[in-house]
């Protein structure tokens, strides 16, 4: 190596006689391989870049191109080399060998730069193994794009076959609809021929009055020569004629004939038919011309038909023909009239008692309006009575009382007529009070508040007692005031307080209407089987009661007699209230009187026989 | 004799008349105008007789005679019940609830104080007074005047 390097030195620092001075097999040796090696150097270059510029891939493409560039410089240096042997151009070598020095500077600067770079690719093995795996997964996608291509295929198909599916079922569903349309088709026209049927019916059974009427007009045109009639109805208040129904009448009606209302009374008057003849033709003529929607010809004779029902006029037929009738027409115009009498008869009965049934309807919805409206009304009126009573009691209490301690004479000595004076008061508030009580009984047993206490009475210590209370007043009628008793005792079970008020009324009213005489009551018992009655029978001699009043006694608030109200009093609820306490009981008030001679009331009792 | 007679009634005018009847026959009346009021005289003055409304502000009769019959010191003392509930029925709910008795409303004047002594002990009953028996009869008792009027 170190002879090598002296020797290019020598080739290249001196001139051809020093370097001649090597042998010449050694100096052609030298020169022979300068040119291969100058070959090679300027082949292998482009060897590269032709490899490069073909092969896209190729990695590192700058660094082979400045190999190549810095081998081509190379080879020329070594051309120069050769060449200067024989032509000394030592300036042209130096400059190759700089551009050979800059050259593999630069390589080797670039190829620096490239180390990490060309460290840290993958070796051969790691590159293997990537497409190894690379390869391995291509044949896993391929055959997982197999897989997905069955499955996409099965999809489809499914799909197909559910669609075939769904267009069956549709066919199937339309077919239904269309079965169904017809179904319904079919009932809507049965359920129109039906209404028609019925209105049909009807229509011929004659409800319908218009509409029969109508159908009647036109039956006239059609099969007998009254091409143009009309009907009219009396309106039973006003006693104007109303069209009821009109057939093939010019527009404006009758104009053409003198026909008036007039000729309409006089025919539901005499209840005979008018025969009306036509008397201007031209304007009859004229009317035709003007209305084109008559379908009739020129009228030249009308009949005004009065329709009867047993003297009565129900409605009046007016029937038009183009030509005089004949006597048969008449005739037939007459047994007509007759039956269109008794048609109209039913029809105005139905109808009649259709608006009477209707109406009954309505009443019965007001009147369980007013039921409810009264009802209201009644609880109001109890609660206003029971505190009306309370409130009216309680001065009357205070009344009665400081009226008792002055005839007491606990304040001190009365006179004569401060006495009478006071015993009026008394009185007069008594009579007060029970009126007061009498209203809050009545309303009691009303109002389904009395309550009855069942227990066991006997009937003459009750009726002793009464009869002492009551002796007084009777006495001071100087009225004979007797008892008549069973001396064995009646025991009933009653209410003990019910019971001796009204032996009370009935007493005190007793003592009250006579005014000479006897009152007397007896006291019996009748048997029936296991039960019995006890009849308490209380007789006076005194005015008695007119047979026709005898039905309002037992009435609220009536006293026989207006005139009687002022000359005796009392609250007008006594027997009203014994027949509702002795009904409330289980017996029973009745009455007997002959006017001027006296009465009998007599209270009948339920009594267990022992 | 005479008697120390208390009278629970809230109206003035019925307090009044059964005061000045009372007093008339020579009984000493105290009075209070509601149940609360009653309970405390009634414990107070230990009337020989208390009588008492039924309708009362505060607490009513049922409630008063309740608490007079539970209290040992009263429990003695005859109540009577004055009221205005005439209804049968009544009367077995009065004596049922502790009332003695019962008289109804509107009082007789002319019985009144004799219905009264009648839940007295003899040794306490007004001498003079007796039952009129009927409202129309003609027997008037005259009673001693009474010193003060009730006012």
């Amino acid at each position: 190596m170190a002879l090598d390097t002296s020797f290019i030195a020598c080739t290249r620092a001196y001139s051809d006689a020093g370097c001649l001075q090597f042998s010449p097999p050694l100096l052609w040796s030298l020169q022979a391989s300068d040119l291969i090696t100058t070959m090679a150097y300027l082949s292998i270059p482009a060897m590269i870049l032709h490899i490069v510029f073909r092969r896209t891939d190729v990695a590192l493409r700058r660094v082979f191109v400045l190999f190549a560039l810095f081998i081509f410089v190379s080879g020329l240096s070594h051309l120069s080399t050769f060449l200067t042997l024989w032509y000394p151009v030592q300036p042209v070598s130096v400059l190759f060998a700089v551009a050979t020095a800059v050259s593999s500077l630069i390589a080797a600067l670039a190829l620096l730069k490239l180390m990490p770079k060309a460290l840290s690719a993958p070796s051969r093995d790691a590159q293997s193994r990537l497409i190894a795996r690379l390869e391995h997964e291509v044949v896993e996608r391929k055959s997982i794009e197999e897989a997905l291509r069955q499955a996409r295929d099965e999809l489809e198909n499914r799909v197909q076959e559910r669609t075939a599916e769904l267009f069956r079922r549709n066919a199937e569903l339309q077919a239904q609809i269309i079965e169904h349309n017809n179904v319904a088709v079919a009932f809507r026209q049965t359920q129109l021929l039906l209404d028609s049927a019925q209105r049909l019916a009807l229509s011929s059974a004659g409800f319908d009055t218009r509409r029969a009427t109508a159908d009647l007009l036109s039956l006239l045109a059609e099969n007998h020569p009254f091409p143009a009639s009309a009907m009219y109805r009396q309106d039973r208040r006003t006693g104007r004629f109303m069209c009821m129904a009109m057939h093939g009448m010019p527009q404006d009606g009758f104009s053409s004939f003198q026909f008036s209302e007039g000729m309409l009374t006089q025919a539901a008057q005499t209840g005979a038919t008018i025969s009306l003849p036509c008397i201007d033709r031209t304007a009859s003529e004229a009317t035709a011309a003007n209305s084109a929607s008559s379908t009739v010809g020129l009228l030249s004779e009308a009949l005004v038909v009065p329709v009867m029902y047993q003297n009565t006029c129900l409605s009046i037929l007016v029937l038009a023909g183009t030509r005089p009738f004949t006597a048969a027409e008449i005739s037939f115009v007459e047994s007509l009239r007759t039956q269109l009498g008794v048609a109209q008869h039913n029809l105005r009965l139905y109808a009649d008692s259709k608006r009477l049934a209707n109406e009954l309807h309505t009443r019965n919805i007001e009147i369980a309006q007013k039921n409810l409206q009264l009802q209201d009304i009644s609880r109001t009126k109890s609660e206003f009575v029971a505190n009306m009573s309370h409130e009216l009691r309680t001065p009357l209490n205070a009344v009665l009382g400081f009226t008792g301690t002055l005839l007491m004479r606990l304040p001190g000595p009365l006179t004569d007529d401060q006495e009478k004076q006071l015993r009026t008061i008394q009185s007069s508030a008594r009579h007060l009070l029970s009126l007061i009580n009498d209203l809050l009984d009545v309303e009691k047993i009303e109002s389904g508040k009395f309550d009855i206490r069942l227990e066991e009475v006997v009937l003459q210590s009750v009726i002793r007692e009464v009869f002492d209370t009551l002796q007084p007043l009777a006495a001071q009628k100087k009225l004979d005031f007797k008892l008549s008793l069973p001396k064995a005792d009646i025991k009933i079970q009653t209410d003990r307080r019910a019971l001796s008020q009204m032996l009370i009324n009935l007493l005190n009213n007793a003592i009250k209407f006579t005014e000479e005489g006897h009152v007397m009551l007896q006291l019996s018992r009748r048997r029936a089987g296991n039960l019995g009655t006890v009849e308490v029978m209380v007789s006076d001699t005194g005015i008695g009661i007119l047979p026709e009043r005898q039905g309002q006694l037992f009435q609220a608030f009536t006293q026989l007699d207006a005139s009687s109200t002022r000359s005796f009093d009392g609250t007008g609820l006594g027997l009203y209230l014994s027949r509702r306490l002795a009904t409330l009981v289980g017996g029973h008030l009745n009455c007997k009187s002959q006017y001027g001679k006296g009465s009998v009331f007599t209270l009948a009792l339920p009594m267990q026989m022992s | 004799m005479s008697a120390r007679i208390l009278i629970i009634e809230d109206n003035p005018t019925n307090m009044e008349l059964m005061r000045y009847l009372l007093q008339a026959f020579g009984h000493a009346v105290h009075a209070a105008s509601d149940g609360r009021q009653g309970l405390i005289s009634a414990r107070y003055e230990m009337p020989d007789l208390i009588i008492c409304d039924i309708h009362l502000p505060k607490l009513d009769g049922f409630g008063v005679v309740r608490k007079l019959k539970d209290d040992p010191c009263t429990q003695v003392v005859p109540v009577i019940a004055v009221t205005a509930q005439a209804m049968v029925g009544d009367r077995d709910k009065l004596l049922s609830a502790g009332f003695d008795g019962y008289i109804c409303k509107p009082i007789e004047p002319e019985c009144f104080v004799a219905q009264v002594d009648a839940f007295l002990p003899i040794g306490l009953r007004s001498r003079q007074a007796r039952c009129a028996e009927s409202a129309t009869a003609d027997t008037v008792l005259m009673p001693a005047r009474p010193s003060t009027l009730a006012g």
